[in-house]
Order: C-alpha cells, then sequence, then structure tokens
C-alpha cells in the first residue's frame, strides 16, 4: 500500500535558476515525512516532481524501485491536498470528492458509499450535497483530505495544507493528520514553513534551502545537533554567540564568550572559521546562587508572553541571549541592568560548524 | 438622501437612456407604424404590415440564416479562442503574455473593411490558396467555392471576429486557478477529461459571453457578407439597407425588432444559465 | 444600392458609403433618427452669395470649390445627401432638409415624386444662360421636365454597358453574354437592382423580343418577367457574385474572378492601369444612361435664396466644374462649355483630354441608350424582386 521513494540526485533549474540542486533523499514506505524551509528554497518543487506536474532537469524519482518520470501525474500513485485546496467550485462536497473515484470507474452505491465514508473519516458527514461556498475554511480543507485520501494513494502530498487557518483549526487539523496517517499507512509527505507542523508530525523531516537539503533526520536531531546556524535558527534556536576561542578542558570543550566560559555538548568540537554557539533556550536556568552559576549577565528587557516571559541577557561584549522562565518567578520582573546567573543544563550549548550536514542517524 | 451619488449616476443612466432605450423603443414603436406615400415618411396608424412583409419575398429565410450563421461562427470563434486562452493564461509569462494579447488585438487596428477585402485576394481564383494548392498539383484549375461563397463568408467572419471570443474567455480563465487542473489530474483525470470537467464548466460564463459577443457582431455585420458571399447573398443588415432605400421604414424596423427580440432572448437566456456577471467577480476558490 | 462615387482619380477608397452600410440593425434606428438632425448646410450657408448644395459625392469637387466661388461669385457649401434616395426623399418630404439646403444633386429618376411631393419646385432657365449650351440630348432626358416645367438640370451624364476581357472572349456586343451558359461562374452583376433589372430588361427588350416598353420604369408584369429571368440564371451558378462598390468591382476584374461583367466605365479605365487587357462593350442592345441631376429645393424659394442658387447652378454649366470633374473622376457635363474653358486655360486642363471625353461620351449618346431610373414607380416592389432574387 505505502510506496518508498528514491530521489537520485535531482535538479530542477528554471532558465538561469536553479531551484533544486542535486538532491538525494529516501523516503520510506508509510513515513510521515516532511520538507520544511521557507518559501522559494525548493520544497514545494520536489513536491510538484513527486506529484508529476513537473519533470526534474537531471536524475531520477524512482517509486518502489521502478522510475517514474515518465508517468504523468494522473497515472501516478500520489494524491496532494493543495495549498489552495483546489476544490471544484462548480461541484458539491459530494463531488469533489467522488471525482477521482467516478474516473475510476466506481459508480453507483458503491461510489456513494465512498464518498461517504471518506466524508466521515474527515469527520463531514452528511455534508455531501453542500457545495464548496457553504464550508468555513476547516471544512474545506478536510474536503481537501477526503478527496485525497479517498483515492487510497500509496504517497499523500500535504502541500503548506494549514496556511490560512487560525490557530486552533491549525492544532485540530495537525492531530487530524496524524490520525489519518496512522490510519492510512501511506506515506505522507508534508511540505511546510512552519517548524512546529514539522517538529510534532514528522517522522523524519529534511530543512531545505536553496535548492538543497541542509540537515535530514528525525526531529529532535534537529534541535540536538543543528547542523549549522541556518538550521538552527529555523528549528527555533535563536540564540548564537560568537565565542572568542575554543578551550579543551578535562570536561570537555568550552567555548569563552566575552571572558565567560560555555561548556559545550559536542566533545570533538574545534572551532571552524565561522564556527558558531548555539543557546538552547529550553536548557537554560536562571540559578539561584551566583556562585555556583555557569554565567552572569546582565538584563536588557523582559517581554511577558503569557505563561512564560522571555529575559533577554547581555554579554559584556554585547552579545545577547534569551532565556525563558515562568511569568510567576521573580526573575520575570526584575529590572534591567540587574545581574542574572545562570547555569546550563548539558547540551545546553553546542558548537556549529556553519555548514555541512551532521552524520544521518 | 444623499444627493451626490444620485447626481454620479444620473449622467450613465440619462447616457444609456438615450443611446440605448429610446433608440430601441423607437424602433419597436416605428415597426407598428405605416408607411405614408404621401410625406415618405411613416404615420402611426397601427398595422402589422411590416412584420407581414417579413413572411414575403423569403425575407424570413434570410433572418434565419443569418441566426444560423451567427450562431455557427459563434460556435467556431469559441473553439478556436478556448486553446487561445488556455495557451495564454497557462502557458504564458506575464511578458508573453502581453505580447499575445497584443498581437490578437492586432485586427481591431485594421479596417474590418479592408480584412474582409483581403480575403478576397486570398481566397480567389488566383489567390495564395489557390496557387498554392495548383503549385502542389492537389487541383489542376482553381477551386471556385474558396471564395464567394458561405465558406468564405465564414472565414471572414470568424478572422474577423475572433478576438470579441478571446477576451472574454481570457477574462474567465483569469479566474480559473490552475492548481484546478493540477487537481483534477492528480486524481485521476487525464488532460482533456480535466479541461471538459472543470476548465469548460468554471469559464462557461466566458464561452457565453465569447459566443454572445460574437453572435452579435455577426447579427449585425454586413461587409463578409458582401464582399465574400455569392451572388446576392444576403444577411440581415444587407436586407435592411435594401430595405431603407426604398423608404419601407415600417418592414426595416419589424426586421431589426425581431433580430434584437432574439438577441435579448440569447441574453436573458445565457445570463441566467451562466450568469454573465460572474465573468467580473473575483477568483473561484 | 444606387451608384457610388468612383473615387477622386480612381484612387483605392473604401468609402464612407460602405461604413453606413455597415452600421446594419443599429444603424436602422441610427439613419432613422438622423432624418430629423440638422447637420449643417443652410446654417453654414446663411451669408448672401452662398448655396447650401446636398448632392451625391459624385458632384463634389472638394477643394476645388473656393475656385468655383471666385469664378462664379457663388460660394457652395457641400454636404454629402448619402446617395440613397428613400432617406433623402423622405428627409425633403417629412424632414428637415428644405430647412438646410438650396439645390439638390440627386440621381436622375426621383424628380417626379419630388415635384409631386412640393419639396422642389422648377428652375427658371432664362436664369440660367448657360443652359443653352448643354448638349440637346441631355435636354431631352425625360425626367427634367414634369408638366412642361424645368425640375431637373443634367449636371453629370454617363452610359454604362458590359467591361470584358477581350483576350478571354474576343469581341462582346450583348448582354447575352452576360447570360451565356457558356460563362456560367465567370460573369457578374452589380449588387443594384437599379442598374441590374435594366440592364435585363434591356437584354430582354432588344435581344429577345420581350414586351417590355420602358427599362427603366417596369410595369409589374414586366418586372416579373425580368426578375423570373434573372432568378434562373442566378440558380444555374451564372454569376460568380454580385459586386458593391468600385473597389469590389476592380478587384473582380484584376484578379480574374470573372471575364464580363455589367459595370461602371471607370472600371475598365483601372483594370488597364494594372496592365489587363480589359474592354468597355458597345452593345446592341445600347447603354444604359444616368445622370446626376440639380434641383431647386423648395427651402431656397421660401428663404429667398434662389437667385443665388440660379447663379450657382449657371457656375456648374460654366466650364471649369464641368473640366474639374473630368480631370478627377472622369466624369462629363454635358456641354461644351468645358472645351471652351480648357482652351482658355490650357494649362490647368488640356483641351484635347477635354474634347476626348466629350466625344467618347457623345458616341455613346449616339446610339442606343434607356435611361437610368432611380425611382420608378414600382420602386417597392423592385426590392421585394430584389430579395426573392438574393433569396432564391
Amino acid at each position: 500500500m505505502a510506496i518508498a521513494i528514491d530521489i537520485q540526485s535531482v535538479s530542477r533549474t528554471y532558465g538561469p535558476i536553479k531551484a533544486l540542486d542535486g538532491i538525494d533523499l529516501s523516503i520510506k514506505a508509510g513515513e510521515f515525512f516532511t520538507l520544511l524551509g521557507s518559501s522559494g528554497c525548493g520544497k514545494s518543487t520536489l513536491l510538484k516532481l513527486i506529484g508529476g506536474f513537473d519533470r526534474p532537469s537531471e536524475g531520477r524519482i524512482l517509486f518502489d524501485g521502478r522510475d517514474v518520470i515518465d508517468v504523468p501525474a494522473n497515472k501516478r500513485p500520489v494524491n496532494t491536498v493543495f495549498q489552495s485546496l483546489a476544490l471544484f467550485p462548480h461541484m458539491t462536497v459530494a463531488e469533489n470528492v467522488g471525482y477521482g473515484l467516478k474516473l475510476r470507474g466506481v459508480s453507483g452505491p458503491s461510489l456513494k458509499a465512498k464518498v461517504e465514508d471518506a466524508l466521515d473519516l474527515v469527520e463531514l458527514p452528511g455534508f455531501g450535497p453542500r457545495t464548496i461556498g457553504m464550508m468555513s475554511g476547516g471544512q474545506r480543507q478536510r474536503v481537501a483530505l477526503a478527496r485525497a485520501l479517498v483515492m487510497e494513494p500509496g504517497i499523500l502530498l500535504l502541500d503548506e495544507p494549514l496556511t490560512g487557518l487560525d490557530e486552533r483549526l491549525r492544532q485540530q487539523m495537525r492531530d487530524e493528520f496524524g490520525r489519518l496517517h496512522r490510519r492510512t499507512g501511506a506515506t505522507f509527505i508534508l511540505v511546510t514553513h512552519n517548524q512546529d507542523e514539522a517538529l510534532s508530525l514528522s517522522d523524519r523531516m529534511a530543512i531545505m534551502h536553496k535548492g538543497r537539503i541542509e540537515q535530514l533526520g528525525v526531529p529532535a536531531q534537529f534541535f540536538e545537533c543543528p547542523a549549522n546556524s541556518f538550521v538552527a535558527r529555523f528549528v527555533g534556536i535563536e540564540t548564537l554567540l560568537k565565542p572568542e576561542r575554543i578551550e579543551m578542558r578535562d570536561d570537555g570543550p568550552h567555548a569563552i564568550v566575552a571572558g565567560q566560559s560555555l561548556r559545550l555538548r559536542s566533545p570533538e568540537a574545534s572551532l571552524g572559521a565561522d564556527g558558531l554557539v548555539a543557546i538552547r533556550p529550553d536548557r537554560l536556568r536562571i540559578s539561584e546562587n551566583i556562585d555556583i552559576a555557569d554565567l552572569v549577565l546582565t538584563v536588557v528587557e523582559t517581554t511577558f508572553r503569557g505563561l512564560q516571559t522571555d529575559v533577554r541577557l547581555t554579554f559584556a561584549d554585547g552579545q545577547s541571549l534569551v532565556a525563558v522562565v515562568s511569568s510567576d518567578s521573580p526573575t520575570a520582573t526584575v529590572n534591567p541592568g540587574t545581574q542574572v546567573p545562570l547555569s546550563l543544563l548539558p547540551d545546553a550549548a553546542m558548537l556549529l560548524s556553519g555548514s555541512g550536514m551532521p552524520p544521518v542517524a | 438622501m444623499n444627493r451626490r451619488p444620485l447626481a454620479l449616476i444620473a449622467s450613465p443612466l440619462l447616457a444609456i437612456l438615450m443611446l440605448g432605450v429610446v433608440p430601441l423603443v423607437l424602433v419597436l414603436v416605428w415597426s407598428f407604424w405605416t408607411w405614408d406615400p404621401a410625406t415618405y415618411w411613416i404615420k402611426p396608424d397601427l398595422s402589422l404590415a411590416g412584420y407581414g412583409a417579413i413572411l414575403d419575398a423569403g425575407r424570413w429565410t434570410v433572418i434565419v440564416s443569418t441566426l444560423l450563421k451567427a450562431a455557427g461562427t459563434a460556435a467556431l470563434c469559441v473553439v478556436l479562442a478556448f486553446p487561445i486562452a488556455y495557451a495564454v493564461h497557462f502557458l504564458s509569462g506575464p511578458r508573453l503574455q502581453t505580447l499575445l494579447l497584443a498581437l490578437i488585438t492586432i485586427p481591431f487596428f485594421t479596417s474590418y473593411l479592408i480584412r474582409a477585402f483581403s480575403w478576397r485576394l486570398v481566397l480567389g481564383r488566383t489567390g495564395i490558396v489557390n496557387t498554392t494548392l495548383q503549385h502542389l498539383g492537389l487541383t489542376q484549375t482553381p477551386v471556385d467555392w474558396l471564395l464567394f461563397s458561405n465558406f468564405a463568408v465564414v472565414v471572414g467572419l470568424v478572422a474577423s471576429y475572433l478576438p470579441f471570443a478571446i477576451f472574454p474567455l481570457v477574462l474567465a480563465f483569469r479566474r480559473v486557478s490552475p492548481d484546478l487542473m493540477a487537481a483534477a489530474q492528480d486524481l485521476g483525470a487525464g488532460f482533456w477529461r480535466a479541461v471538459v470537467t472543470v476548465l469548460v464548466p468554471l469559464t462557461m460564463s466566458g464561452i457565453f459571453a465569447g459566443f454572445l459577443f460574437v453572435f452579435v457582431m455577426v447579427a449585425g455585420s454586413s461587409t463578409e457578407v458582401q464582399m465574400l458571399g455569392g451572388a446576392g447573398a444576403s444577411i440581415v443588415s444587407v436586407m435592411i439597407n435594401d430595405v431603407m432605400r426604398v423608404a419601407n421604414y415600417p418592414l426595416a424596423f419589424a426586421i431589426s425588432t425581431v433580430v434584437l427580440a432574439v438577441i435579448f432572448a440569447l441574453v436573458l437566456i445565457g445570463n441566467a444559465a451562466f450568469g454573465l456577471a460572474s465573468l467580473f467577480g473575483e477568483e473561484e476558490r | 444600392m444606387t451608384r457610388r462615387p468612383v473615387p477622386s482619380a480612381f484612387a483605392s477608397n473604401i468609402g464612407r458609403r460602405q461604413i453606413l452600410k455597415l452600421m446594419g440593425i443599429g444603424g436602422t434606428a441610427l439613419a432613422a433618427g438622423g432624418l430629423g438632425l440638422s447637420l449643417g448646410g443652410r446654417a453654414l450657408a446663411q451669408e448672401a452669395g452662398t448655396v447650401a448644395f446636398w448632392a451625391t459625392a459624385t458632384l463634389d469637387i472638394a477643394d476645388k470649390w473656393p475656385e468655383f466661388a471666385t469664378q462664379s461669385g457663388i460660394a457652395p457649401e457641400f454636404t454629402d445627401n448619402g446617395n440613397d434616395l428613400g432617406p433623402v426623399i423622405a428627409r425633403l418630404a417629412a424632414g428637415n432638409a428644405n430647412d438646410l439646403f438650396d439645390v439638390g444633386g440627386f440621381q436622375g429618376g426621383a424628380e417626379k415624386e419630388l415635384a409631386r411631393q412640393g419639396a422642389i419646385v422648377p428652375w427658371d432657365l432664362s436664369k440660367i444662360p448657360n443652359y443653352e449650351g448643354v448638349w440637346s440630348w441631355a435636354k431631352d432626358i425625360a425626367y427634367l421636365k414634369q408638366d412642361g416645367k424645368q425640375y431637373g438640370i443634367p449636371t453629370v451624364i454617363n452610359a454604362d454597358s458590359i467591361i470584358y476581357r477581350p483576350d478571354k472572349l474576343g469581341k462582346i456586343d450583348s448582354y447575352g453574354a452576360i447570360f451565356d451558359p457558356k460563362l456560367k461562374g465567370r460573369v457578374a452583376m452589380e449588387d443594384a437592382w437599379i442598374n441590374s433589372a435594366i440592364f435585363t430588361a434591356m437584354y430582354l427588350k432588344e435581344s429577345e423580343n420581350q414586351p417590355i416598353k420602358d427599362p427603366g420604369n417596369l410595369s409589374e408584369s414586366e418586372l416579373g418577367l425580368v426578375m423570373e429571368f434573372l432568378i434562373k440564371h442566378k440558380t444555374d451558378g451564372q454569376f460568380r457574385t454580385f459586386w458593391n462598390g468600385w473597389e469590389q468591382g476592380v478587384q473582380l476584374v484584376a484578379d480574374e474572378e470573372v471575364d464580363a461583367m455589367t459595370g461602371w466605365e471607370p472600371i475598365v479605365y483601372e483594370g488597364r492601369k494594372r496592365g489587363l487587357q480589359v474592354e468597355y462593350a458597345a452593345p446592341v442592345e445600347g447603354y444604359e444612361g444616368w445622370g446626376n441631376n440639380t434641383v431647386l429645393l423648395k427651402g431656397a424659394e421660401d428663404r429667398g435664396t434662389t437667385e443665388a442658387a440660379h447663379r450657382f447652378v449657371d457656375g456648374l454649366l460654366g466650364g471649369f466644374y464641368g473640366c474639374e470633374l473630368g480631370k478627377a473622376r472622369g466624369y462629363i457635363v454635358p456641354t461644351d462649355k468645358n472645351l471652351d474653358y480648357a482652351k482658355a486655360h490650357p494649362t490647368e486642363y488640356a483641351p484635347e483630354e477635354v474634347e476626348k471625353l466629350a466625344e467618347h461620351v457623345k458616341a455613346k449618346f449616339a446610339g442606343k441608350v434607356f435611361w437610368q431610373n432611380a425611382r420608378p414607380d414600382n420602386f417597392q416592389l423592385y426590392e421585394e424582386w430584389w430579395q426573392k432574387l438574393r433569396n432564391a
């Protein structure tokens, strides 16, 4: 049922523009795989190539080992939930969902039954006779999903499917994707620019940038071991410090920033030319005791964010980092200029090489 | 009530009234009057003589053949305009799109008299088509039916009025997201199936508008028939001119009224079925 | 359907006339509205010594009118009347044309109807000294006089027959060629009953001894005879097409679409200019004579501008106008004054050319001539038959 995808040295150029630059990627059958990146990174182009809406300039694409480059979109075992949803506005919900089945020759009661099942699956029972214009944004999303899923595809492509939905619906649909993935067992490929979606849904994901894959792996790896500053920023590690030097000490490598020492996670770290130190905000703690603190920094400002408060702290050389504290802690209301002791939990600081990929898990 | 908006719509309203409604009402009313040999004009003796005369001398056959010609040409224009609009919308970038639309507009810049006339030079006994056919050995003597025939008339009409079908279709295509075609294909439809099940229904307002524009233009045309048609070939406009020359105004008005009634009926039916107004609405989602 | 002007110096020019024809359905309403609209004319010609001249475009000498004014002392304001007699008569009878114009220049045949309507008044020939110089056979055109009074002054005259290709057909001297089955699909006539019906009637009367009295004014039964004959040939595929207007006529000959067709003589000149061997036949059945006559509108009398109108028409017959019209369009004003003027002004108009043109037209009129009639008694029946022909 589920289909494995092999993408081998695939490039796609549009005139002088290289939208995809030598992509090698294997997606396992039944995997929930996410392509994460900002607009123009090539993720949608890659999706089009998998869907059969475009041809690569170079390279091969294999489904379960079979080259599909010459197979047109309508003959591929792939269905897509488009970013625009692309529901047919001149058809009812049921006609939309039944469109593909009808082309397959399904008709009569079995068509009706399958369409109803699909609508049940996306929790829109009985919505069949409605027109698309009568449906809300979230409901349309579900119709689009039902329309794709009813085809029982080996591969389901989701192209930014949550764009344009409000936060609550977004969360709801995200759960829905997970549920449907488990239920159908198909290979899901999600394209998104939203790291939360990627991190919460994916079995594995890839971050793309300028037509290349920057990092590939299970979501946790992107936090624990971001390949470079681009990836680090993309997964939400905002704090990137430029160290004066790296020192090897007994307990491992340390980065020296404005005279203060930060213990680095990576045991084999050595300072590259553009090496930066990434600090995971979730592994910083405001410490009670200034004597056992790893760092002492000066508060610049605090930003209230509901349950949590961001505290921006600065080093002597002006570089700064953000610590997240509970809004009811005393630090949340500390005055700018105050000196605050910080402790680093294990693996809070890591040295980035600035480019290149870490070994894939 | 605020007077400014009222003043704003008053002048276009008046213009429509004066330029559109008043002449039409006059044509309708005068079609029931009687020609007066004493004044060479018409007098308000109500009569159906004008309408009765339509049944004489085969005049009604001209009306029928005009409507058939108009419908046939309009259908042909739409069939030709559809792929052109498709290419303009889906296959070309913004710059190429502008260029294509400019090329389509070019027929508007040459006089339609000259355009129709030049078909005589192309389709005639010594025209390009015949000389080519003879050169290729496909025929010994020139093919006569190419010119001064209904074939030539339809060629001339299509060439003249094709842009009137293309522009509403381009407008209609603008409202169809390319994703919809992709979605149809994604769900298993081949290209043609996608065109028939998605593109055609969604551009129906444009198809109808294009059809209607061409239909109306052909119903009011005379040049192509006069220049390219066979001996004495007629069309409503030619007949009306013939009738006007002998001052038979009620008959001329009656013919006009019948044709206008058909066109109005077509507009009303078409609008009810295809919603012309939606042509100017926002993109389908 | 009536004669459209040959363009000045035969220059190619798809004209205003056809534009009018194109107005089609909407045009009906517009034309009807136009009957009541002021188009200038009298308003422009209010000052003494001016005349509002409402005529077919054939009579226009355009930028030469100022010179005409200098010579005759009358400044005409020319307005094109569109040449279709139906609307013209309606505007005179029921519209405001008599408020606007002093002198009309119309195709021959409408005088009777216009006089009956009281739309025109007789000329006083004693105030037109140049009338004496008009060729006598031109003075004899039947339409000019009604009840012994002079309503029309012949201003332009010519005679039409068949344009043909002697290289293909040899010499042609009968309209029979037009109806000869051997020439099936290789002949044409004009898309105008005003000319095509009379040609056919002339042929039937003269060569087939059919009982037709006046080919220019057919009775109901004569018209049926003539039109049935035409319809039979049309349905047999005899005619390649019916032509409309100058350019189309020229093209039919120039591009060898037809070998013979009834039509205007200038088409022959144009064909020759394009290197074709084209002749104008002198048919045994005779020529179709046609004239544009000037008439005095009732409005001139009401406004007291008849003196100026008479001087204006006298000027038209004075020589200069005839020379200019002959030079520009090849049309002749039927008077020897043209030659006198050319002899007196040889640098402007070559006397031998003027004489040649005059002799040529005179020669045509030396034989049999049937006069074109723009308004036969059964004119609405003509139209009805023409529709039957179209739809046959």
